[in-house]
């Protein structure tokens, strides 16, 4: 036996059987409030990527334009 | 060779797991499905531990939010249903803690017990008279104190060792044994003197 059973006599032992019926949009209110967080999180990530990809968008704009200027320079 | 209802329980609910872990994004169907299988237990859970039958159904809801971001950590050591208590009991202990620090009685505070032992008892005996045999249970347990209740629901209805109880709890081992020990002595007395003057009623 269980040494945490030892104890537990009949009524004890009632206290697993123990259920209570959720109201009826319990089911639906878990979904709602799933994919409200899925949502939040995506433009939580969504907003952090966002500067990143502009950044990095501008980074490589600039290094083209100044392998450009870069170029014409060499060529005059 | 037949399994056991409780290996045929943990089979499923391992495929369920993998299922709603492999699911693509904004696919809870199988999730859906360990929430209807939990769900019952859970409610009750919630509200014998916080004896706040307003908030019980916010707090199951907030488990299974909890259970869904956390499931793909999940690594199967333990069985769903035993991880699934163990996010109720923190949850439900951290709510306690939030709601009862205005009142400033700690949940480890021995004389918090003296006080709920004076505040209840004389509520729930008039409420139990006229309970079935859940509500009894129920109004039993509201009547005890956090400090016995809380540990009792822990071992006896989440079935968590005592280690993992004392962990939660932030008390000691032997501790943990003594009060699970007198919630059930508690329990039981209070269940068996019930049923006597129900049975008294009824003759």
């Amino acid at each position: 036996m269980n040494p945490q059973e030892e104890n537990a006599g009949e009524p004890v032992r009632l206290l697993q059987e123990q259920e209570r019926e959720p109201s009826s949009g319990f089911l639906a209110r878990v979904r709602r409030k799933i994919h409200r967080r899925s949502a939040t999180s995506q433009f939580a990530a969504f907003s952090w990527h966002l500067p990143r990809a502009i950044l990095i968008e501008m980074i490589s704009v600039f290094a083209h334009i100044f392998s450009a200027m870069d170029g014409r320079r060499k060529d005059s | 060779m037949e399994m056991e209802p409780s290996e045929v329980s943990r089979d499923r609910d391992e495929e369920l797991v993998r299922a709603a872990q492999n699911a693509p994004e904004g696919d809870l169907r199988a999730f859906e499905e360990l929430i209807h299988l939990y769900q019952n237990r859970i409610l009750a859970d919630c509200q014998f531990l916080t004896r706040d039958q307003n908030n019980a159904e916010d707090l199951a809801q907030e488990v299974f939010v909890k259970a869904f971001f956390g499931l793909q950590r999940f690594e199967g050591r333990s069985s769903f249903r035993h991880w699934l208590q163990r996010i109720k009991v923190n949850h439900c202990l951290n709510h306690i803690k939030k709601r009862d620090g205005k009142e400033s009685l700690a949940l480890d505070d021995e004389s918090a017990e003296k006080i709920e032992q004076l505040r209840v008892p004389a509520v729930a005996a008039k409420e139990i008279e006229e309970m079935e045999d859940s509500l009894r249970i129920e109004g039993i347990l509201n009547s005890m104190p956090a400090t016995l209740r809380v540990p009792l629901i822990m071992c006896d209805m989440d079935e968590l060792s005592y280690e993992e109880i004392a962990a939660a709890l932030g008390i000691g081992l032997s501790a943990v044994k003594m009060r699970i020990k007198r919630a059930r002595e508690q329990f039981r007395r209070a269940y068996e003197g019930d049923a006597k003057v129900t049975g008294q009623a009824a003759t």
